[in-house]
C-alpha cells in the first residue's frame, strides 16, 4: 500500500483581535483623501515568528447605502523587518485585492475572503494599502492570518508570485465586464488578460458598479485557455444581502482552486445568479505561481 | 545496494535539541554517504506536545550545515509512527528532535535506515 500522509499546520498568527464584528475584526486600513489612490501603508502583522505557508486575507466594514464602495488593497511585505518588528520598507506581494461593500455580521454577509498558499519567510512583516472609488480616508477592516509549522512540509506546494488580472486602479474596479446568467451560468467574459507566468492557484475578486445592489446569490467560475475554457476555480460564492450595498465572498468554491495553467494562456470568468444580477459586474483574477 | 539500520536508539526528548546520530545534545556532521530515511515511534505524544524534527546537511563539503527538512508534530499522533522522506546525504548530515511545547519529556524511539 502506498502510504500517503497528510499535512496540517501547527502554528498560525493573526490580527483578528477578539471582536468579531463588521468594524471590529482585524485592523483598519484607511483609504486616501483622493478617490482611486492608495492610502497610507498600514501595518497588519509584525515580523512573523515562523515561515508562512498560507495566508488568509479578509475584508469587512466598508459599505454604504446607495453607494458602490469598491476597495482595492495592495498586500505589502517587509521581508527584512525581523521577528516581532513593524515593517518599514514595503514591497507589494499581491496587488489590488478587490472587495465591494465588504461586510461581516449582517445576516448573509460573511466577509470578503481570500486564501493564498503563499510562502513568506519568518521575520517578514505584513501590511496593506487601501484605495477606494470614494474619496476620503475611509476605514476598511483587514483581517489576516498566516499559517506555518507544517507537519509535512514536503507535501506543501507554495507559491511566491501573484499576478492580478483585470484590475483597473483608475476606477477601483474591473476593465472587462462579466454578465452573470440568471438561474444558469452566463457566457464567459472576453479575455481578462494573459498569464505572464505558469500559475496553479486561483482566487477571484467579484464586484459591480451598481449603487443599488439587489439581494442575490452568485456562483463564479474562473477558466483559462481561449478554446477549451479549462476550469481553474468553480462556484465561488458571492452574496449581496440587502439593498444597503453589502456583500460577502468566499475564498473558494466547490473545489480546491488548483489548476496548472501555462504562461501565455488567457483567463476568463463567468457566473450564475439566482435572480437578476447587479449591473456593471466584473471579476478580477489572482493567479499564484512561482515556487 | 545493501539496506541497513545505521542508527537506532530511544530517548526522552526535552527542550534541548537531540542528535539522533550521536544520541546526545550536540549536532554531528556525518559524512557516511547513503540514502537515508528516519523512522520515529511518537506514540508517547499527548495533547499540548510539540515535537520538532529536523534533518541537516551541507550542499557541498565545504559549506555550512543547514536545515534541509523540518516537520513539527502536535499532540497525539495517528498513525503513531512517523516516517521522513528519503534523502541522499553525503557531506555532513544529522537528524534531530526537539520538544518545543508540552510537559517536559517525550519518549521517542528512532531508527535511521540506510541504503548504500
Amino acid at each position: 500500500m502506498l502510504w500517503t500522509p497528510v499535512n496540517d499546520f501547527g502554528w498560525s498568527v493573526d490580527n483578528y483581535g477578539s471582536t468579531y464584528t463588521d468594524a471590529g475584526i482585524g485592523v483598519s486600513s484607511p483609504g486616501h483623501a483622493n478617490a482611486n489612490t492608495k492610502g497610507a501603508n498600514t501595518s497588519m502583522l509584525v515580523g512573523i515568528a515562523e515561515d508562512c505557508y498560507g495566508i488568509s486575507i479578509s475584508f469587512s466594514g466598508r459599505s454604504g447605502a446607495a453607494a458602490s464602495q469598491r476597495c482595492m488593497v495592495d498586500l505589502l511585505i517587509d521581508p527584512a523587518a525581523g521577528v516581532g518588528n513593524t515593517g518599514s520598507s514595503w514591497n507589494v506581494v499581491i496587488a489590488n485585492l478587490f472587495a465591494v461593500g465588504p461586510t461581516l455580521g449582517t445576516v448573509g454577509a460573511f466577509g470578503y475572503h481570500y486564501y493564498f498558499p503563499l510562502y513568506l519567510k519568518a521575520g517578514t512583516a505584513i501590511g496593506t494599502a487601501h484605495q477606494n472609488n470614494t474619496a476620503g480616508t475611509l476605514a476598511l477592516r483587514v483581517a489576516i492570518r498566516c499559517y506555518g509549522k507544517p507537519s509535512r512540509s514536503e507535501l506543501m506546494k507554495c507559491g511566491t508570485l501573484v499576478q492580478t488580472i483585470n484590475a483597473n486602479t483608475s476606477t477601483t474596479g474591473g476593465t472587462v465586464a462579466t454578465t452573470p446568467g440568471t438561474g444558469a451560468k452566463g457566457s464567459y467574459s472576453a479575455t481578462l488578460g494573459t498569464l505572464t507566468r505558469d500559475s496553479w492557484w486561483w482566487q477571484l475578486g467579484v464586484g459591480s458598479t451598481d449603487t443599488s445592489m439587489t439581494a442575490n446569490g452568485y456562483l463564479w467560475d474562473i477558466a483559462a485557455n481561449a478554446t477549451n475554457k479549462i476550469m481553474c476555480a468553480e462556484n465561488i460564492m458571492y452574496a449581496v444581502v440587502s439593498n444597503a450595498e453589502q456583500a460577502g465572498k468566499a475564498a473558494m468554491g466547490t473545489n480546491i482552486p488548483i489548476k496548472c495553467i501555462s504562461s501565455g494562456q488567457d483567463v476568463y470568468t463567468r457566473a450564475a445568479a439566482v435572480g437578476a444580477p447587479d449591473t456593471g459586474m466584473f471579476g478580477i483574477v489572482y493567479a499564484l505561481g512561482g515556487c | 545496494m545493501a539496506i541497513s539500520e545505521a542508527y537506532a536508539n530511544t530517548e526522552s526528548i526535552t527542550s534541548t535539541e537531540w542528535s539522533l546520530t550521536g544520541d546526545d545534545n550536540t549536532l554531528d556532521a556525518i559524512t557516511t554517504d547513503g540514502v537515508y530515511q528516519l523512522w520515529l515511534d511518537v506514540s508517547d505524544m499527548i495533547t499540548g506536545d510539540e515535537l520538532q524534527i529536523r534533518i541537516y546537511e551541507k550542499v557541498q563539503a565545504a559549506d555550512t550545515q543547514r536545515v534541509v527538512y523540518q516537520s513539527n508534530l502536535f499532540g497525539p499522533q495517528s498513525p503513531p509512527i512517523w516516517v521522513s522522506p528519503t534523502l541522499i546525504l553525503i557531506h555532513g548530515w544529522d537528524m534531530s528532535l526537539d520538544q518545543i511545547a508540552g510537559t517536559s519529556g517525550i519518549t521517542v524511539t528512532w531508527s535511521i535506515r540506510k541504503v548504500a
